[in-house]
């Protein structure tokens, strides 16, 4: 047995000889046993279809951060005597004069420490199994991974109380410098982020995030590094103290032993940390911190050296989100998983200032210009005003009053460039979907839709009513098409389409076409071009010439639908199963299977088109949805006509009355653009859905758990240490 | 030739700025107790710390039975026995546990643990405590367990650092006993600042005074040193000074009373039978006589070239 074995497991039973391990052991036990109760009770009323891995032990209330939170309060008390206690009784002295080098009894009472959270995770892994027996399906992956994580950071934290109790032979102040240290590195991210160099190495110290990572499945190389790395440097730290005890050595020498030691820790973090260098595991079943396959296309085709440029706004209402510090986190959150695939990635930023929507800022600063609010913003923000850039300079990377002086990325690529925004929602950040489009569109360009206008057709560039501009020309918006790959744009038919066009949108005109228009958009049909016709019931002599030449007719009048809760000219549309075989179905995850459509027209086949048509969506017998195909100069064309318009206009969001109805409005959008552009965008970055979505445990059930882990175990465990300890002490 | 158990070579050691130890050399060829003596802060535990591995020399190199303490340290510290100043135990372990902890740490082979256990535990006498806490021990028998760790590994030189410290008259006498049983089959190096202790158990003695060696020679030499120069009598009529004077021998009289005085006398002289035969010439009515022994301090002073004042 090697001299640390021995040592640690000397320490072992000096552990278990006195309370403070029992007691440490029983209340972790406790505490995390809560946090699982905790979760089996919201899981016996969870209605949704979440992961149910992901609510026991991934989110932030899960089992495994619950315990991993707590790991602050537990490390302290149990290092806080493995050198302390020695150096006050003098013990230390048996273990310097033995045949044992420093080294090893530095590592022998860490090994102990290791053994003992160990301990603990061997209880998590009951938990994990009690799980597994509970939940149909667990993603054993995700939840030991958590618990790996957790581990690690335990290791690392335990190595800082080693130290701390090297320092002092007072375990309390041990135990107190150990939380002060605990706290700092949990700080340490968020110092210096101003300072070029320094704020990477504070970044990469920080503690903060790194367990996160594992606890929601994903195991990197870096992240393993880091804990290795950390232990390692404050057992380094260990030993230079305890060996700085024992023999002369003049302060100089010392600073440098224990600067040699950080820096060389801090250059194996780099090192360890070059995306290049860095190796990935997703533990979870499906795959989920893994970019999804759509993705994955789209990262194939960007070989070679890529840019995201941050554009920020500093008088954007969510400016504090690109502030140094904010932004190094929420870039690993957002650019990590392409990271792995291309790391040859470079991110930078650019603070600018110009109007923005921030109402709330204005009203508090009346008065004031937008670059006196800058200024105030930069020296609030302890940054450097001089280093903003105007609107002027910034108007060269992008056009700011399409974008609406948002904030916004810049990716760029092999001389391309692609916008990725920010939104006007919760979530505010680009998130894997609307970053992917980004990226395809900077390797294989955009879509371009044009709507046409002047015969009162729903707008797709104009705000309100029944115009489709939240869906399609909204910059703000996450799901409007214009962050989907596509370019929106109007235009009318007084003159040829433009080549640049690939679907032309007729949206429910009023008033009919000149025999100009219909011979510009005969010969646009007839090049090959696609096309989308939405129908209303008013647009039926509007459109009868164009949908006669496209084979179909639409009914006269509007189609109605008996209903107790609704007007009965709101109708249920389904996919039908033909439709289904082009991609016409619901998307992953979505809520129901009709679509609502207020007021639509039914449509049939006249049998006299060019076309091969499919009935993709319907309503018993009545069509309300054609698919058109034909080969046009070996080239697919295709054309959808759908019977409604309204399911995208504003005014149908905006009803109160209709609220909730069109939850699956967007998978009719997302298939009928997906299918008219051959597959192009929306990019399908779906993922399956989870599958541990089922629990054998009912709410009356869980006192039976509650039974066996706030009495049975905890009970057992006091009783053996209670015992042993009296019966040691009888002797 | 033989190497010699003990080689400490030019030790120097500081802790700060100022040297603790400075140029100390010296060896031990034979088995048997050596004292190493000297005042607090003189430098011994230093020393003491320093061949034990506690310490790392500044300067200087240690060997035991030829093992450099600098150059191999883990081959030298097996060749060690070390009972610091304050015993190293672990309350919470019996002492069974204990041992057999002190057995892996010395690294002896497993299958020879329980016997060593053993026997270091009868020697000590404390077999018939081995299943108790040491926490519950008495000062005297948690000494014993410390000795009991230095020797369980049958090492060459065992090295106790002031071992009867803090005892009570009893536990001193029965732990100077077991020294004394241990120092047969090895050599002891002991340090301590109480005379008769040195008396009663060393055959050689160093001297260490402010980090250096002063003394370093046989009980006997140091005996000579130790040796009484002066002498307390207690007439009922007392002569004068000028009369104590005259007897010969006798260098100085301080009167500590009006019927008592202090008599320093030279050295290697013996005055008490000129000093009986003048009492009763004179009628000074000798009620008391003896003689007054040196104190460490004062043969510590002695050695070094220092002089306190002798008197009380």
């Amino acid at each position: 047995m090697s001299p640390a074995l021995r040592i640690a497991l000397g320490e072992l039973r000096s552990l278990f000889y006195s309370p403070i391990a029992w007691l440490l052991l029983i209340v972790m036990i406790v505490q995390t046993s809560m946090s699982f109760i905790q979760r089996l009770e919201a899981l016996a009323r969870y209605l949704g279809d979440a992961s149910y891995t992901v609510i026991m032990f991934a989110q932030f209330f899960g089992v495994t951060n619950t315990l991993q939170n707590n790991l602050f309060l537990y490390v302290p008390l149990l290092t806080m005597g493995l050198i302390a206690r020695e150096v006050h009784s003098g013990s230390i002295k048996l273990l310097l004069s033995s045949p044992v080098d420093l080294g090893q009894i530095v590592f022998g009472k860490y090994l102990a420490v290791m053994a003992y959270f160990l301990l603990m995770m061997v209880f998590m892994l009951g938990l994990v199994i009690a799980s597994g027996v509970f939940i149909d399906h667990l993603d054993y992956g995700l939840a030991l991974a958590g618990v790996l994580g957790v581990y690690l950071l335990a290791c690392a934290y335990a190595a800082v109380g080693l130290l701390m109790s090297s320092l002092t032979s007072h375990q309390i102040v041990a135990a107190l410098g150990t939380l002060a240290v605990l706290t700092v590195f949990s700080f340490i991210g968020s110092w210096g982020q101003r300072v070029p160099v320094l704020d990477d190495i504070t970044y990469w110290l920080s503690v903060a995030g790194r367990a996160d990572m594992f606890r929601q499945g994903l195991i990197s190389s870096k992240d393993v590094f880091y804990f290795v790395a950390i232990a390692a440097l404050f057992l380094a730290l260990t030993y230079l103290k305890l060996s700085a005890r024992r023999s002369f050595e003049s302060r100089t020498v010392r600073a440098a032993k224990t600067a040699g030691a950080i820096g060389a820790v801090v250059a194996f973090g780099a090192v360890t940390s070059l995306p290049a260098l860095t190796f990935y595991k997703d533990a979870t079943r499906d795959k989920r911190m893994t970019l999804s396959k759509g993705s994955q296309a789209v990262m194939a085709e960007v070989q070679g050296p890529w840019r995201v440029t941050a554009y920020a706004n500093v008088l954007d209402n969510n400016s504090w989100s690109f502030l140094p510090g904010f932004e190094k986190r929420m870039s690993r959150s957002l650019f990590d998983q392409y990271l792995r695939v291309n790391p040859d990635m470079t991110i930078d930023s650019v603070h600018y200032y110009a109007l923005s929507a921030n109402s709330r800022l204005y009203d508090r600063n009346p008065g004031k210009s937008n670059a006196e609010l800058a200024y105030l913003y930069a020296y609030q923000n302890r940054m450097d005003f001089d280093a903003f850039v105007s609107p002027e300079e910034a108007a060269a990377a992008f056009d700011l009053d399409a974008e609406e002086s948002r904030s916004l990325y810049v990716l760029s690529h092999d001389g391309n460039t692609a916008l990725v925004r920010t939104f006007a929602d919760g979530i505010y950040q680009p998130q894997e979907l609307t970053f992917s489009t980004g990226l395809k569109r900077l390797t294989q360009g955009p879509q371009t839709v044009a709507y046409v206008t002047g015969q009162g057709e729903r707008r797709a560039r104009m705000r309100g009513g029944a115009n489709h501009f939240r869906n399609m020309g909204q910059v703000s918006r996450r799901f409007a098409l214009v962050n989907l790959g596509f370019d929106i744009e109007e235009l009318a038919l007084d003159r040829p389409v433009p080549e640049h066009v690939d679907i032309l949108v007729l949206a429910a005109p009023l008033a009919s076409y000149s025999d100009a228009a219909l011979g510009h958009l005969r010969d646009y049909v007839a090049g090959g071009g696609g096309l989308l016709v939405y129908t209303e019931p008013a647009s039926y002599e509007a459109l009868a010439p164009v949908l006669s030449d496209l084979g179909l007719a639409q009914l006269a009048g509007q189609l109605v639908q008996s209903n107790d809760d609704f007007p009965e000219d709101l109708v249920f549309a389904r996919f039908t199963a033909e439709g289904a075989a082009l991609g016409f179905a619901p998307l992953a995850g979505a809520e129901g299977d009709t679509v609502a459509l207020p007021g639509a027209a039914a449509l049939q086949q006249t049998g006299q088109g060019p076309f091969t048509a499919t009935s993709v969506l319907a309503i018993d017998r009545a069509a309300l949805g054609f698919a058109l195909e034909r080969d046009v100069g070996g080239r697919n064309q295709r054309v959808a006509v759908l019977g409604d318009a309204d399911f995208l206009s504003s005014a149908v969001e905006d009803s109160q009355d209709l609220q909730g109805l069109s939850a699956i409005k967007g998978s009719l959008l997302f298939a009928t653009f997906r299918w008219l552009s051959h597959g192009a965008y929306p990019i399908d970055t779906s993922r399956p859905v989870p599958i541990d979505r089922t629990m054998h445990l009912e709410l009356r059930q869980v006192d039976y758990v509650k039974i066996v882990l706030y009495g049975v175990i905890p009970g057992a465990l006091f009783l053996s240490g209670a015992g042993l300890i009296a019966s040691r002490r009888r002797h | 030739m033989n190497e010699p158990i003990v080689s400490v070579r030019d030790l120097s050691h500081r802790y700060s700025k100022d040297w603790a130890v400075r140029h100390v050399a010296f060896e031990i060829n034979k088995p048997g107790i050596v004292g190493l003596l000297g005042s607090n802060g003189a430098g011994k535990s230093t020393t003491m710390n320093i061949m034990c591995g506690v310490l790392y020399p500044t300067e200087g190199d240690v060997l035991i039975n030829g093992k450099s303490i600098r150059e191999e340290p883990l081959e030298a510290k097996r060749e060690i026995g070390f009972l610091p100043q304050q015993a190293p135990l672990y309350t919470e372990f019996t002492v069974e546990e204990y041992l057999r902890h002190c057995a892996a740490l010395r690294r002896l082979p497993a299958g020879e643990v329980a016997d060593a256990v053993g026997a270091a535990m009868e020697r000590c006498g404390v077999a018939h405590f081995c299943k108790r806490l040491i926490g519950a021990l008495s000062g005297g028998f948690r000494q014993r367990v410390g000795l009991a760790q230095a020797i369980l590994h049958q090492p060459a030189l065992v090295v106790l650092d002031e071992p009867t410290n803090g005892l009570d008259p009893n536990q001193i006498l029965a732990v100077r006993e077991l020294i004394k049983e241990i120092a047969a089959e090895r050599t002891l190096l002991i340090s301590t600042h109480i005379l008769p202790e040195v008396e009663a158990l060393c055959d050689d003695i160093m001297m260490i005074e402010q980090g250096r060696i002063v003394f370093d020679g046989s009980m006997e030499a140091f005996a000579s040193v130790v040796k009484p120069r002066s002498l307390i009598v207690r007439f009922d009529n007392p002569p004068g000074e000028a009369e104590l004077l005259a007897l010969p021998g006798v260098e100085s009289v301080a009167f500590l009373g009006p019927k008592k005085a202090r008599l320093v006398i030279a050295p290697d002289t013996d005055i008490s039978d000129e000093l009986v035969l003048a009492s009763v010439a004179g009628g000074w009515r000798l009620r008391e006589l003896s003689f007054e022994r040196s104190t460490l301090e004062q043969v510590f002073a002695r050695l070094s070239g220092n002089h306190v004042a002798e008197a009380a």
